[in-house]
């Protein structure tokens, strides 16, 4: 049921993010687009020695691609980039605990596909 | 009395008696698609079980009667847009395919290197890409208009561009599918020809909204979709001036489509069938054939002055709520009937999202017209568009789930 995607935990991350914003030591920017939705974030990330110390995320999109980028926040920071790349789809939709339609999913995936796809320059 | 429940064009549409999570459906996305009444559902099933047989090649009983009803269908289509013949109608498979034959079977064999095309920066995809395509091909220029605030056509600066010299072909749609605006088609006609120009038209959102007829608006190619008028999905229309047609190459090759076909070479048939190639969606046109008698049925006076009564009735209504920024005429009295907006602080997704909840289809996104939202700066947005089933209900479960979608995520 969609009706229940904007729950109390998604809304929080929502609303109350801790990640949002610009690292000025950032080692890697990432751009993160989806052009049909117009959905457009800038993730920043501080990557040293194979660890990810820091990470942020910034622009215009949905509230479930946002939540899900706070998300990520959550799970990468302070952790080996190999953590990263073992993250599934799945896990991370786990993580959001609401049941997505398709077309949200792909809000839902952007951010964590979009490091994924750059991985090879983490 | 239609805009209220008693509506008598709701019981055409067995879709709209069903419920989405559990409220009855709203639907506003019929600038997407229409949904299908009845009648057209009716005689896509009569095709099938009497009728359904390949036209144009057996003798057989069945066979005959396919093409007659494929026949009358472009018949009643040419008579709907006040073609002056039916073999002016050409069958696609909807609006998409009709403008990339006017690109890639008119203009590419007609156009030079440095010719120009003026394109409506407000426009769909489908009328600016194939453009894009053949201009990196034949080195062709485009040049692109611009709207006012209001959402209109900038026709001093399509006089300006027609002075430049050089300008083939004006390219734009009758009604913007973001904006509502009616674009001045018979103004832009007269300017366009008065330099020898040719006029290309996507009429998508203009046909069953308005009165359309090709002659009076004198353009030379018109485009529309069958799935956008309460016609089945995968039909649509080119209407092109038959000595444009007779210049315009096939650009689907096969069977259906030729006159002789020897092993080096082959000659077309006439038009329309030189250009359908291969076995055209029969029952598809057909269906259409009957979109066209249910909206003549109904009257396009009729259906003009229930959208232009939904637009009074929701337009203040959605100016009343903070934060939400009409796109295009505050005028409703220059559109047609659709409105798009955007809420500050809250991504056209999820207002879609909440309004889907609560059973209210609408469209979010950029609604394939990328340069326009980039024009004003904005990502994306919301749209409603209505049709003849649509009611003031309709409008306040809009309106209400807009404030509920503020609620949540303001």
């Amino acid at each position: 049921m969609e009706d229940n995607i904007y729950r109390e935990q998604l809304m929080e991350l929502f609303k109350n993010p801790a990640y949002r914003g610009h690292l000025n030591n950032a080692t890697l920017t990432l751009n993160a687009n989806n052009p049909m939705c117009g959905d457009e974030l800038i993730i920043t990330l501080a990557i040293k020695d194979g660890v990810i110390k820091d990470y942020r995320y910034d622009g215009e999109a949905c509230a479930v691609s946002l939540a899900s980028a706070e998300i990520l926040g959550e799970q990468i920071i302070g952790e080996p980039i190999t953590k990263l790349i073992s993250l599934t789809k799945e896990e991370l939709l786990k993580l959001l605990g609401v049941q997505l339609t398709t077309s949200r999913v792909k809000c839902a995936l952007l951010p964590l596909e979009t490091l994924k796809d750059a991985s090879t320059q983490l | 009395m239609e805009q209220n429940q008693n509506n008598p064009y709701i019981k055409d549409f067995p879709i709209l008696f069903r419920t989405v999570n559990s409220n009855r459906l709203t639907y506003l996305d019929n600038a997407a698609t229409t949904q299908k009444p009845t009648a057209v559902i009716a005689a896509l099933t009569d095709f099938y079980t009497q009728h359904n047989a390949n036209v144009h090649r057996g003798i057989h009983t069945l066979s005959e009667e396919a093409t007659d009803m494929y026949e009358s269908a472009r018949e009643k289509i040419a008579q709907f847009i006040g073609a002056p013949t039916s073999s002016e109608i050409i069958f696609t498979s909807g609006s998409t395919e009709s403008l990339n034959l006017v690109v890639a079977g008119w203009a590419a064999n007609n156009l030079v290197s440095n010719d120009v095309v003026v394109l409506n920066s407000t426009d769909h995809h489908s009328n600016l890409v194939a453009w894009q395509m053949l201009a990196k091909t034949l080195d062709l220029k485009l040049k692109y208009l611009s709207v006012d605030a209001n959402g209109e056509l900038d026709l001093v600066q399509l006089k300006t561009y027609l002075n430049e010299g050089n300008v083939k072909v004006v390219s734009t749609s009758h009604i913007s599918n973001v904006l509502g605006t009616v674009n001045n088609i018979k103004e832009i006609c007269k300017l366009a020809h008065a330099v020898g120009a040719k006029v290309v038209v996507d009429g998508a959102q203009a046909v069953s909204h308005i009165p359309v007829n090709v002659q009076s608006l004198d353009c030379d190619f018109y485009a529309f979709s069958g799935h956008k008028m309460f016609g089945p999905m995968g039909i649509g229309v080119l209407f092109g001036k038959r000595s444009l047609l007779e210049n315009t190459n096939p650009i689907k090759f096969g069977g259906g489509m030729i006159s002789t076909v020897g092993l080096e070479s082959s000659t077309w048939a006439t038009i329309p069938e030189r250009f359908e190639g291969g076995t055209p969606s029969v029952a598809d046109a057909i269906g259409l054939g009957a979109a066209v008698d249910y909206i003549n049925n109904i009257g396009l006076e009729k259906i003009v002055a229930h959208e232009s009564s939904l637009n009074a009735y929701l337009i203040p209504k959605l100016n009343s709520i903070k934060g939400l920024h009409i796109l295009g005429s505050a005028d409703f009295t220059k559109r047609a009937g659709l409105v798009s907006f955007y809420v500050d602080g809250i991504h056209s997704h999820d207002v879609a999202s909440v309004l889907s909840t609560v059973g209210v289809a609408v469209r979010s996104g950029h609604h394939c017209a990328m340069p326009l939202h980039k024009g004003m700066s904005i990502a994306s947005s919301t749209r409603a568009s209505y049709h003849i089933y649509n009611t003031y209900a309709d409008m306040d479960a809009l309106v209400n789930g807009i404030n509920t979608a503020i609620k949540i995520l303001g």
